[in-house]
């Protein structure tokens, strides 16, 4: 997109408009609030590079969360035994494993325990998770979320039905 | 077929459950800016690739310097009683410590991140104020080589800040401690703990020992990277000051965290970095309305001038960016001023000084 003049222009109103979005977003994939920033912050460095290539703010915007998916995937793979061994340390009765007893009380669905949510979106599939959050933190379209995930729209439409539907199994709702 | 349908609008209002929690659990994150950083690493590929060659010479440069300073700076920390590292003159932004991007979808990393095995350490240090307060804490990064885990870095940090950990050279530097006071930092994920060797001086005022012990809160939690309060004690009692208890301290919230930081910092240049034109100067700002005159100055020459504009107002700090285009080689020294809204008076102002290659 032009020189470098527009791109520090450029990315610093990407910034400006996207930054605290951006780490909240890996932050809820991630549960880490400087491996967010650090996600984050990589995914910026990357947009920043390739800005010549993007076509516009809007494709620029579907490549930072791109990278900033891709990178977060990619911390949860390298932490993955570290989670292990915290779950293990945390004791069954914290476990998100145990949290499978639903409630019946409709009228209390909207109350969602945050930190139950948290643990219950933790145990889903990489790619359940990501739709999850993309959809219902980042309010983007099946479009976009197929973008950023590099999936068909109909994949992210599966993977949001299973993944809701999970999460709802394994959460107790109040 | 009716219980699908129930099943259905159950799964709806789940969503609806669903969105506002993530939204009210996401929303509480408040993360540090980055944007100094982020511009300081690294060039658009099109015009990196007409300066490769100066490129790579400069990373040639870099690695043989690193190589040179790691030695000696293994040296000198072997013999620091605490251990830990001594900062290096050299300065730098911080860059991301992970590996995160998948190597098929994501560009290979920026040269900022390859130096492994050096940390860029957050030190919060005590600078003079403003009129109505006299001390104040301004944000710097030192290049170090890694300590290690977060224990060790805060523990780096920690004895960096103190007299025998060497200053950063910083515009109105302070040193609120007295020579030969040491510190032993403990970390936990509930609470981190400075024990001091002895307490502070007699002779500061109940705000310069405030921001004295708030300079040891900032920086041992950036080390650390933890949210969490510090107790701050001294090894055989007594307050950390003539009238501050020991006891545990916090960083302030965002919104009231001027009462600790300047005005205005300065991220990126530097101070005494090299850098290539064009220049942006990138940094965090907290004052009226936003805005804020700035001057470059060559020598005593002020040789360009303007107002920069934060991306938010005060109580909270918000990141600037200054264009300074491309500038011929020399050396430079940018200077921003916080204008007092009573009567225009300059009310704070910090520079640095760089060199353009």
């Amino acid at each position: 997109m032009a020189t470098r003049g527009t791109a520090t222009e450029g990315i610093s109103l990407l910034y400006e408009s996207h930054w605290a979005g951006l780490v909240r977003l890996v932050w809820l994939l991630l549960h880490d609030q400087q491996a967010a920033e650090d996600v984050a912050q990589d995914a910026y460095i990357a947009t920043y590079r390739n800005w010549d290539r993007l076509r516009d703010e809007e494709a620029a915007v579907a490549y930072l969360r791109r990278c900033a998916v891709n990178g977060a995937r990619s911390v949860i793979r390298h932490l993955v035994v570290v989670r292990r061994e915290t779950q293990a340390e945390a004791g069954r009765a914290d476990a998100a494993g145990r949290l499978t007893a639903p409630s019946s009380d409709e009228a209390a669905l909207l109350r969602l325990d945050g930190d139950q949510l948290m643990a219950a979106l933790a145990t889903l599939p990489d790619r359940q998770r990501e739709v999850i959050v993309l959809r219902y933190y980042s309010d983007l379209s099946e479009a976009q979320i197929a973008e950023a995930l590099d999936i068909s729209p109909g994949s992210v439409k599966t993977h949001a039905y299973r993944g809701l539907r999970a999460l709802r199994d394994r959460m107790e709702v109040r | 077929m009716n219980d699908d349908l129930d099943d259905l609008g159950q799964l709806r209002r789940f969503e609806e459950g669903v969105r506002m929690s993530l939204h009210d659990k996401a929303d509480r994150i408040h993360p540090e800016h980055r944007l100094g950083a982020i511009l300081e690493s690294e060039a658009p590929a099109k015009r990196r690739s007409a300066y490769w060659l100066i490129g790579a010479a400069a990373v040639f440069v870099l690695v043989a310097a690193l190589s040179v300073g790691y030695l000696l700076q293994n040296h000198t920390t072997a013999s620091m009683s605490s251990g830990a590292a001594a900062p290096q003159k050299d300065q730098a932004v911080p860059s991301a410590g992970l590996t995160p991007a998948d190597a098929s979808s994501q560009p290979e990393r920026s040269s900022a991140t390859v130096a492994s095995g050096s940390w860029a350490m957050p030190l919060y240090e005590v600078v003079t104020g403003t009129p109505t307060q006299a001390w104040l804490l301004n944000r710097t990064f030192v290049s170090v080589p890694d300590p290690g885990d977060r224990g060790q870095r805060a523990q780096a940090a920690v004895t960096a800040l103190l007299p025998n950990g060497g200053h950063t050279d910083i515009y109105g530097y302070q040193q609120p401690w007295a020579p030969d006071t040491t510190a032993v930092v403990s970390v936990t994920d509930s609470q981190i703990g400075i024990v001091l060797n002895q307490a502070g001086p007699s002779g500061l005022t109940a705000d310069q020992q405030r921001i004295a012990v708030q300079s040891l809160v900032w920086t041992v939690t950036a080390a650390a990277q933890l949210t969490v309060p510090v107790r701050v004690e001294v090894a055989g009692g007594g307050g950390a000051f003539d009238t501050t208890p020991a006891g545990v301290y916090s960083r302030p919230d965002s919104s009231t965290s001027y009462t600790d930081l300047v005005p205005i910092w300065i991220d990126s240049p530097t101070q005494g970095a090299t850098v290539t034109a064009p220049v942006t100067v990138t940094g965090q700002a907290c004052v009226f309305e936003a805005q804020f005159p700035w001057q470059l100055l060559k020598g005593t020459t002020v040789v360009a001038s303007g107002t920069a504009t934060a991306s938010g107002g005060c109580p909270v700090q918000s990141p600037y960016s200054i264009s300074l285009g491309a500038r011929p080689s020399g050396t430079y020294t940018i200077r921003v001023q916080e204008i007092s809204m009573k009567d225009g008076s300059v009310s704070y102002q910090t520079q640095v000084t760089f060199t353009v290659a």
